[in-house]
């Protein structure tokens, strides 16, 4: 008897805690699925000013080291969420400077782009380990059956961190968001414009209720 | 040439995560393709790309990455590809350099490879 309540009391104090713990979240994704900007727009939605995360770019690989904006709160119906927001380079298993050159870069820069660019994604990696919960941004114009897409979420799930899809760009005619759905109908996916701010609303009812799941 | 090397399941078996590493790089910075009967483990996987990009920054005018992809041969319960990540032992997975794959594209029940030099 006493022990069953001491199991109960443990789990209220422990769910009292947990509900006050200020939590890391990262975004994580593929290159150019709109990492950054999701991350700007958040920044600039709970704080209400024009700071950013980071400088966004249509060339892949524009954010190559991990930006971080602290204590963040989202409120909403009272009930309240702290975070720290972890902006992650992209993932990718491929990075050709030649591209970058293509881009209008000379080559030069395009090295140099190359180079911080493999430093940016082995950083994401790492930081998989200290990371609480995980917003994975996906590009909704694009195939989901992507092999980074799902190494990235087998090891959220071998690490039973709580992720969160996004999937972005949905303002596009070519957003396929079903195609989403039908990849991964286990996971909540909620589809949003970062760069208009469309569903944004949806997206932090999404947020706050991950976060609460034990 | 293009040779396409074969990782058999029970070689796979008998090689630690380092090892089978060490083995997937070799044979795709030599410009091989390598099919391997089997997965690795997510975070094998994850150790995949950390370990191209390191090599890929100590050399990244040659050597471009790598194109992954893996196809299982389990049913999903109600389509969910994440069910895969339960039975690792299942599926093949194709691993090649990037200097020769110039695109792949995974399906649930194919893969499309564009071969190609980059350079």
């Amino acid at each position: 008897m006493l022990t069953v309540l001491k199991n109960i009391f443990d789990g209220l104090l422990s769910g009292l805690f947990y509900r006050n713990k200020k939590v890391k979240i990262g975004l994580y994704g593929p290159p150019n699925s709109g990492k950054t900007t999701l991350a700007n727009r958040i920044v600039s939605d709970l704080l209400a000013d024009d700071e950013k995360l980071g400088e966004v770019s249509s060339v892949a690989h524009e954010t190559r080291k991990i930006g971080i904006k602290e204590e963040l709160t989202l409120n909403i119906k009272g009930k309240t969420l702290k975070f720290d927001l972890v902006d992650t380079p992209g993932i990718a298993t491929r990075i050709d400077y030649e591209k970058f050159m293509k881009s209008g870069m000379s080559e030069k820069e395009s090295k140099q782009r190359a180079r911080e660019a493999t430093k940016g994604v082995i950083e994401s990696i790492k930081w998989l380990d200290n990371i609480d919960m995980v917003l994975i941004v996906l590009d909704s114009t694009k195939n989901p059956f992507n092999q980074v897409n799902l190494t990235i979420i087998g090891n959220l799930e071998a690490r039973k961190i709580k992720t969160l899809i996004v999937a972005n760009k949905v303002d596009l005619k070519s957003s396929k968001i079903k195609k989403l759905q039908q990849a991964f109908p286990k996971y909540n996916i909620i589809g949003i414009s970062a760069k208009f701010s469309k569903n944004m609303d949806e997206f932090y009812d999404a947020l706050l209720k991950i976060s609460k799941k034990r | 040439m293009l040779k396409i090397r074969y990782v058999s399941h029970s070689r796979l078996n008998s090689l630690n995560t380092k090892s089978r590493i060490d083995l997937i790089m070799g044979h795709t910075k030599n410009n091989d393709i390598v099919i391997i009967d089997g997965r690795l483990k997510s975070r094998e996987e994850a150790e995949l790309i950390r370990r191209t990009m390191t090599d890929l920054s100590q050399n990244f005018e040659v050597f471009h990455g790598i194109e992954m992809a893996a196809l299982y041969d389990i049913v999903p319960k109600k389509n969910n590809i994440l069910d895969i990540f339960k039975k690792e032992s299942n599926g093949i997975t194709i691993i090649g350099p990037a200097s020769i794959i110039t695109e792949m594209k995974q399906h649930p029940d194919h893969v499309e490879l564009k071969l190609g030099k980059n350079k």
